[in-house]
């Protein structure tokens, strides 16, 4: 009789489940006086913060933090329905949302936690070594195609980009497409919407013509395989690399911005420990250099441990 | 007794069929604030929603043709790897394999039905993208070819074990009396089977194009994701799943672009009802013609 | 041309489509082994993941698919099969069943991603659940439904009227008859869908990205309404977002165990209908 297959398979299944659930709740005891604090945001900060909370929870005995990326529009989008207890963020938050904020009844704090460049990436075969703004403007809002129009070799661009969730996203078309000023441009609908940094690196990493924008932490990681591109703000000032941490902490690096945490309210209890562990510079701070980004200046770190209270 | 079991039945039913068609509630009630909106909005209308060629949710413009097209160029694609070979395959199954061949064959695409499509997707984007890039000396292997042919290796299974069960409904009589008159097995198939299945077959074909219509993970991680509007197969493209997996997060609000999504949702829910009901149509004519 | 020749071409053809689709299976497998089957040991999945994803195991991950899965099973399992007996033995009023069929046959073609959408717009949001277990559960639940039902009703349609007649002239009430003569007979069938179903909500990718599924998260899900991980979200995560010369060893082996889950419960389910197939002739 072949109940006895199907008693079998009703078996198995039932015994995995029930392993799993007796497994999962066995394993959860340690966990289960803990404090969670929820994370979500940016992309460009993910492994970032997850490194921190990895180091976090492991140190602290009454908090654990989880961390989820999304993109930094979703991060702030989730703080004000109050989905989140933190929201990180790779730039600062736009009056239309610090206004729904109001409207919500939420007080946005705001932590600056590290300093990143932009980097413009490029794969190792091309030979372009220096972009100015208006040029890496023309690129992606697709007026070039071809990279010997910028003087590198006969090569079409390909373009690699973030999703329009992203921070780094919106970062870009302010700063470098102008977006709402003079002279603004709108991306080209042939760049590639990547989901992540670590995505494009990989991409630029393969494809020879391959242009991205990653965080410079991102970049450094693919040293070797891909080339970091010098920025100049006009034909005739400067050329700055996102490589050079004092071009980034002086601004003199045109794509140079802060990473952000926000919180609702000026944080206390859990979440209050888990701001300080990132703005310390034995936690949080020396773990951004670890992560390839840039730690915060001492004035500014001072500035931002103060708001803690 | 009976009568209580009747009724907690009842119930039961009554709270599945409510919540199957609460499927379509929540979706068009999410969809229609944007078809609304469409009208006191300055940069999008209705007309503009579904035939603008520029989607940049950023700035509020929501054309979604390029969606809409590069959904239909990677199907379309897809559709003409798998048709030959999907039917290749289940002539090769159904009449010509030995009984032993076909013991393996068939649980083999069995298993190739199941696979979870975020593995079809890893492979596209990880392990096929870059033999594109340099067979077909194209900038980026993450394109519509890329996302086609992974969709056909998912479609593939579907179609098989559809038009099989096509195949197999076509009464052995009428081969029979095929072979009695002279013809030989590959004469019998193409004037006798193949036409005798055709209309479920065609109806396999349909519902097929139809999965990959509204498959989400492998057009997402394989065809680049880029929403312009082109008709050259080695550009990459941008599918209204692929759209609607990257941009929800940070449609929380009840924005504008949160619920332009639920009406992608509703366009694609509306275009697998279509193909559901046009494969039905076609799949009827064949089971009434033999019983 | 000889029509000996034709034939043999054309079945040349169709025998190399035959196996051009067996060398795909073939590769891919053969690929996610080569590079996942070196990850797959104890510890990977017995321990969560650390140091940015590169070191460590998928247990998170792994139990809250088995979470999923369990839910799925306790909510979606029971409710489709009762409605599909509901609809197969008690409903009488051939215009309902109608309406049954085609809602229940429309909605199993439904993309998941629609399903996602249903998830985010109706419980993650106006319910007010949060990308939680309980929200990804129930969106699961909702996807599966129709293919339990479908399933569950062929299995006892297939069963032959003389049965239920036979019991019922012996007197048997008409529960009696489902609860003694109908359903033990339809077992194997409804049970090949409910694997195939479980399967489903085990593979599953994109309802748990519309719902939200963590990244990262310390322990493990302590309620129903905490955040959670999957498995198939976790391959998505490392492919897209992580850096794959690192998370190779975590991703690949993800993939690997996720592929022998699912393909493991399908072909039981396989095996268990052929069985059925040939014992029941009526």
């Amino acid at each position: 009789m072949d109940r006895k297959i199907m008693y079998a398979a009703i078996a198995v299944i039932a015994v995995v489940i029930i392993a799993g659930l007796a497994v999962g709740l066995g394993s959860n005891n340690n966990a289960q006086n803990k404090t969670n604090v929820t994370e979500i945001g940016s992309d460009t900060m993910l492994e970032l913060m997850q490194m921190c909370a990895e180091d976090f929870n492991a140190e602290s005995t009454t908090v654990s933090v989880s961390i989820t990326g999304g993109g930094s529009g979703v991060g702030i989008t989730k703080l004000i329905q109050g989905e989140t207890d933190v929201a990180q963020a790779s730039r600062a938050m736009t009056s239309a949302e610090a206004q729904n904020a109001s409207t919500h009844g939420v007080e946005a704090v705001e932590f600056k936690v590290a300093i990143d460049g932009i980097a413009i990436i490029t794969n190792g075969a091309n030979t372009v070594t220096t972009l100015t703004l208006d040029q890496l403007a023309n690129i992606y809002n697709g007026t070039y195609t071809n990279w010997n129009q910028v003087g590198g070799p006969d090569l079409a661009i390909v373009l690699y980009g973030r999703q329009p969730t992203s921070g780094t996203y919106q970062y870009f078309e302010e700063v470098v497409l102008k977006k709402g000023k003079t002279g603004a441009s709108e991306y080209s609908s042939t760049m590639k919407q990547q989901t992540g940094n670590q995505q494009i690196l990989s991409q630029v990493e393969q494809d020879p013509g391959a242009i991205g924008y990653v965080g410079v932490g991102y970049a450094k990681q693919g040293e070797g395989s891909v080339d970091v591109l010098n920025i100049q703000k006009n034909d005739t000032s400067i050329a700055y690399n996102a490589l050079d941490e004092n071009a980034v902490l002086n601004q003199s690096y045109s794509l140079s911005r802060y990473l952000y945490l926000y919180t609702n309210g000026v944080p206390t209890g859990a979440v209050k420990d888990w701001i300080a562990y990132v703005l310390s510079t034995d936690g949080g701070q020396r773990i951004v250099t670890d992560a390839g980004f840039y730690p915060l200046p001492s004035a500014v770190q001072q500035e931002m441990i103060s708001k803690l209270g | 007794m009976d009568l209580l079991t009747h009724f907690i039945l009842l119930i039961i039913a009554g709270i599945s069929f409510l919540v199957l068609v609460l499927v379509f509630y929540t979706l068009i009630s999410n969809a229609l604030p944007s078809f609304i909106n469409f009208g006191n909005n300055e940069v999008t209308d209705l007309w503009n929603f579904l035939t603008g060629d520029i989607w940049r949710p950023n700035s509020d413009i929501y054309g979604i043709l390029p969606l809409v097209l590069g959904t239909l160029l990677v199907s379309l694609a897809a559709s003409l790897i798998a048709i030959p070979i999907g039917i290749g395959c289940t002539i090769y199954i159904s009449e010509i394999a030995h009984p032993k061949v076909r013991g393996i064959l068939k649980p083999a695409i069995e298993i190739l039905a199941g696979i979870p499509s975020v593995v079809y997707g890893l492979f596209g984007l990880l392990i096929l993208s870059p033999y594109i890039r340099d067979i077909f000396g194209v900038g980026s292997g993450t394109n519509a070819l890329n996302g086609a042919i992974m969709l056909a290796i998912m479609m593939i299974p579907i179609m098989v074990s559809l038009s099989e069960d096509a195949i197999n409904a076509v009464p052995r009589s009428l081969r029979e009396a095929s072979y009695a008159l002279g013809a030989n097995r590959w004469e019998t198939m193409r004037s006798i089977v193949l036409p005798a299945a055709l209309s479920g077959i065609v109806a396999a074909i349909i519902l097929s194009i139809g999965r990959a219509v509204g498959e989400t993970m492998v057009v997402l991680m394989c065809t680049g994701n880029s929403p312009q509007v082109t008709g050259n197969i080695l550009d990459s493209v941008q599918a209204m799943t692929s759209a609607i997996a990257i941009d929800v997060g940070e449609v929380a609000g009840g924005s504008l672009h949160y619920h332009v999504l639920f009406a992608i949702g509703m366009i694609l829910f509306l275009f697998t009802l279509a193909i559901n009901m046009i494969a039905d149509l076609i799949a009827a004519r064949y089971s009434e013609a033999y019983r | 041309m000889n029509r000996k020749l034709k034939q043999s071409i054309y079945f040349g053809l169709f025998r190399v489509s035959g196996w051009a689709v067996v060398a795909a299976i073939a590769v891919l497998i053969g690929y996610l082994l080569f590079y996942g089957i070196g990850a797959i040991n104890w510890e990977f999945l017995t321990q969560a993941p650390r140091v940015g994803m590169s070191k460590g195991g998928i247990f998170p991950q792994l139990l809250g698919t088995i979470y999923l899965m369990a839910l799925v099973l306790i909510i979606s399992i029971p409710i489709g099969i009762l409605s599909a007996v509901y609809l197969v033995e008690y409903q009488k009023n051939k215009f309902m069943k109608g309406v049954w069929r085609v809602v229940v046959h429309n909605l199993a073609g439904v993309p998941s991603v629609v399903y996602g959408l249903l998830g985010l717009g109706l419980f993650v949001l106006l319910l007010d659940m949060g990308a939680s277990l309980i929200a990804a559960g129930l969106t699961l639940s909702i996807l599966v439904l129709p293919i339990i039902i479908a399933s569950t009703r062929e299995a006892l349609i297939a069963i032959p009227p003389s049965l239920r007649e036979a019991s019922i002239a012996l007197g048997a009430t008409k529960w009696q008859t489902v609860r003694h003569h109908i359903l033990p007979y339809a077992m194997p069938g409804i049970l090949t869908g409910v694997i195939l179903s479980l399967s489903r909500a085990a593979g599953e990718t994109a309802p748990i990205i519309l719902v939200g599924a963590a990244y990262y998260m310390p322990g493990l899900p302590d309620s129903l309404f905490s955040a959670f991980q999957a498995l198939p979200y976790h391959i998505y995560a490392l492919a897209t977002q992580t850096r794959v010369a690192l998370t190779g060893q975590s991703l690949y082996g993800s993939a690997l165990v996720l592929l022998m889950l699912v393909v493991g419960m399908n072909l039981v389910a396989i095996m268990l209908r052929n069985k059925y197939r040939k014992k029941y002739r009526w």
